[in-house]
């Protein structure tokens, strides 16, 4: 009996031995890897520390985005003894009321970020409370010294737990560049969570510094011209681009309304927009010159030769167009000094739908001008197979497309330079030498003869001295350009109600410095481009001889009976 | 008068001996001693300065840390002071009008005197 019961308890106990070793194989050796994946989640983590993101700073030294070093506060709220104390003493620290803390230590999770981008020194006061219970993690916070200044140029960041990102403008355009490198640590807890190792796997970099070519000074004078010209004329927004037509380099991109970069959230988001780079408008006669150019390019208008405008306007496919200029019978420069709808409509139904196209699309019209931002309008260029018979006389008034500030600003820039379309650039270089040209910096190609040119130049001077331009006058300066004067396109069609108020043009002629681009969007009060945007474009004009130290130039003789003796014969 | 020998205390049988042994055994010791103290001035001394360096190091970087956040927190500080249109505000409030392009002199450069 002894010796069966004896067998019994052997046999048992051996069947338990058994199944223990066989579990612990099943442990240790079957499902290794599970537990040990459990394990390394469990005592393993890895720490992201974000690197201080890159500065941008304009090109005379303004510094218009940095980041300055803050600290995070993380409480271990199950470590936390006293959380009601701890909330109240907390309170005055972070200026939040008492009840609020407690409320989130209260429903928090675990590891609760009580503050971010604080000052060390507050945070060193939370840690001094509870000791055991508060973290300081190193963060960063992205300052904004020039407020408003370029707001819609350099953008805005946003948060993802510690990481700052760029959400808009250059700030989202340059994220690769400038966020940089995180440093990455392992730190390795033991079973009740204590951080008993920490090692650094990944060495950090701070991100890369971006020089823009912008001149603040000169983008706040524009910026300061455009809101006192959306102020008097009640206009939705306004933009201005100021060029130059050496190098294609942007020495101002103003657009508003804007907003404050530290506070995005505090201004609508459509005031967000570069309105320069990023919209689009009918550029209305300001591509009169270009017509101009295909229709002398082609021999389409014979030396001297009169277009009869007498009638205040021109039928076109059954419509009649409007032409405000005064009746007359004028010549090619009359017609654009003028700026004449009936007669540019002439010269353009004299040219082939395909040639205006192509002069239209070798100015980089319908074609994003590229300069590294997001949501760059490219604007409309219909090609001639979708023309209407309405078109060229639709494309000639500057109806039937539409243009951003920046590529109106280009085009002329082609003018003022001698017949070269540039590629413009608005980051100029990063720290470290990387290349952050999006094409080829500087020339690009050639799309006007360099006579015809000097042509064009000329006629867009005749309109500041007697045309629609004289509001654009700087005393003693010459100065060229053109108005523009578009009804906008809602819901599929051009009222009277919607209009944008150009003034293209460039200063000093005939060797221009700088490319002027003004566009007021939906003035309310007087919607004429001679007397909206010109004044405007006289207010930038003035700032940018000053700030670029342009010396006046000699007035051009005036000759007795209203003759004009050309640049050569210049005093 | 007979003086007869009266036995006395007398050390004339003890012979001062010098150890010469003790003497070498102390010397040694002392060498050693001094070796030993040498050997740990020369170890420990720089361990002690480089402890203490090290101490005051940790308390510069963090005065240099500090005075970092102190120049950042200033540079920002000349930033937002030398605002453009912060400027141009003041300026106009000062009663301030920038020059009208005409009244800008141009002061011809003047060519190089012939030699006499």
């Amino acid at each position: 009996m002894s010796r069966r019961r004896l067998t019994l308890v052997t046999v048992v106990l051996v069947v338990a031995g058994l199944g223990v070793v066989a579990r612990a194989a099943q442990v240790m050796i079957v499902e290794h890897g599970r537990y040990e994946r459990l394990a390394r989640k469990q005592q393993r983590r890895t720490i992201t520390v974000p690197s201080l993101r890159g500065e941008i700073r304009t090109a005379d030294g303004y510094l218009l985005a940095t980041s300055a070093s803050r600290v995070a506060v993380q409480v271990d709220t199950h470590a936390l003894q006293y959380p009601k104390l701890f909330a109240v003493a907390a309170a005055p620290i972070l200026g939040q009321p008492a009840s609020r803390i407690a409320k989130r230590l209260e429903n928090g999770p675990r590891a609760l970020w009580l503050a971010q981008r604080v000052e060390r020194k507050v945070g060193e006061a939370l840690r001094q409370l509870a000791p055991g219970a508060v973290v300081l993690v190193p963060d960063s916070e992205r300052l904004y010294p020039l407020h408003r200044l370029a707001a819609a140029v350099v953008g805005f960041t946003g948060r993802e737990e510690l990481r700052t990102v760029g959400r808009f403008g250059l700030e989202q355009s340059y994220e690769t560049l400038l966020a940089g490198e995180p440093e990455r640590y392992l730190a390795v807890r033991d079973a009740e969570q204590r951080q008993v190792r920490l090692r650094r796997l990944q060495r950090g970099r701070p991100g890369f510094d971006l020089q823009l070519t912008l001149n603040a000074r000169l983008q706040a004078a524009c910026e300061a011209a455009l809101n006192d010209t959306v102020a008097s004329s009640a206009a939705r927004g306004a933009a201005a681009v100021v060029l130059d037509p050496a190098t294609g380099d942007i020495l101002a991109l103003a657009s508003v309304p804007s907003f404050d970069p530290q506070d995005p959230a505090g201004s609508p988001s459509r005031d967000w927009r570069l309105r320069a780079v990023q919209d689009a408008y009918e550029p209305g006669s300001t591509v009169k010159p270009f017509v101009a150019a295909a229709a002398l390019a082609d021999g389409a208008v014979r030396w001297g030769e009169r277009f009869d405008c007498t009638r205040r306007g021109i039928s076109v496919a059954g419509h009649w167009i409007h032409d405000h200029a005064d009746p007359g019978r004028y010549t090619l420069d009359g017609i654009i000094t003028h700026s004449s709808n009936a007669g540019i409509v002439m010269i353009a139904e004299r040219l082939n739908p395909r040639q205006l196209w192509q002069t239209f699309d070798a100015f980089g019209f319908g074609r994003s001008p590229r300069v590294g931002l997001a949501g760059e309008a490219s604007g409309l260029l219909p090609p001639p197979s979708r023309w209407s018979r309405l078109s060229p006389a639709g494309i000639s008034l500057g109806q039937e497309l539409t243009v951003s500030p920046l590529q109106l600003a280009v085009a002329y820039a082609a003018i003022a330079n001698g017949g070269w379309l540039l590629q413009p650039r608005l980051v100029q270089r990063a720290t470290g030498g990387l290349d952050v040209s999006n094409g080829e910096p500087g020339r690009r190609a050639r799309v006007l003869d360099g006579a015809l040119a000097e042509r064009l130049r000329k006629m867009l001077e005749h309109v500041v001295e007697d045309g629609t331009g004289a509001e654009a006058a700087v005393a003693g300066y010459r100065v060229a350009g053109k108005t523009g004067t578009a009804q906008r396109a809602t819901d599929g069609h051009f009222d009277d109600e919607h209009h944008v108020a150009w003034f293209a043009g460039f200063v000093p002629a005939p060797h221009p410095r700088a490319v002027i681009v003004v566009a007021v969007d939906e003035p309310s009060h007087d919607y004429w481009a001679a007397s909206v945007a010109a004044p405007c474009f006289h207010n930038i004009a003035e700032e940018v001889v000053r700030l670029l130290a342009i010396p006046p130039a000699a007035p051009r003789l005036r000759l007795a009976g209203g003759g004009r003796r050309g640049p050569e014969a210049a005093l | 008068m007979i003086e007869l020998p009266i036995s006395r205390p007398s050390n004339r049988y003890l012979v001062r001996q010098r150890d010469r042994r003790w003497l070498h055994v102390l010397g040694g010791t002392l060498l050693l001693a001094s070796a030993l103290v040498a050997v740990l001035f020369a170890v420990g001394w720089p361990r002690l300065k480089a402890t203490s360096i090290h101490y005051r190091l940790i308390r510069l970087r963090a005065e240099v840390d500090h005075l970092q956040q102190v120049e950042r927190g200033l540079a920002l500080q000349v930033e937002r002071e030398r605002d453009p249109a912060r400027l141009a505000r003041r300026a106009k409030a000062l009663g301030l009008v920038p020059p009208s392009p005409g009244d800008a002199e141009v002061l011809a450069s003047r060519p190089p005197e012939p030699p006499e």
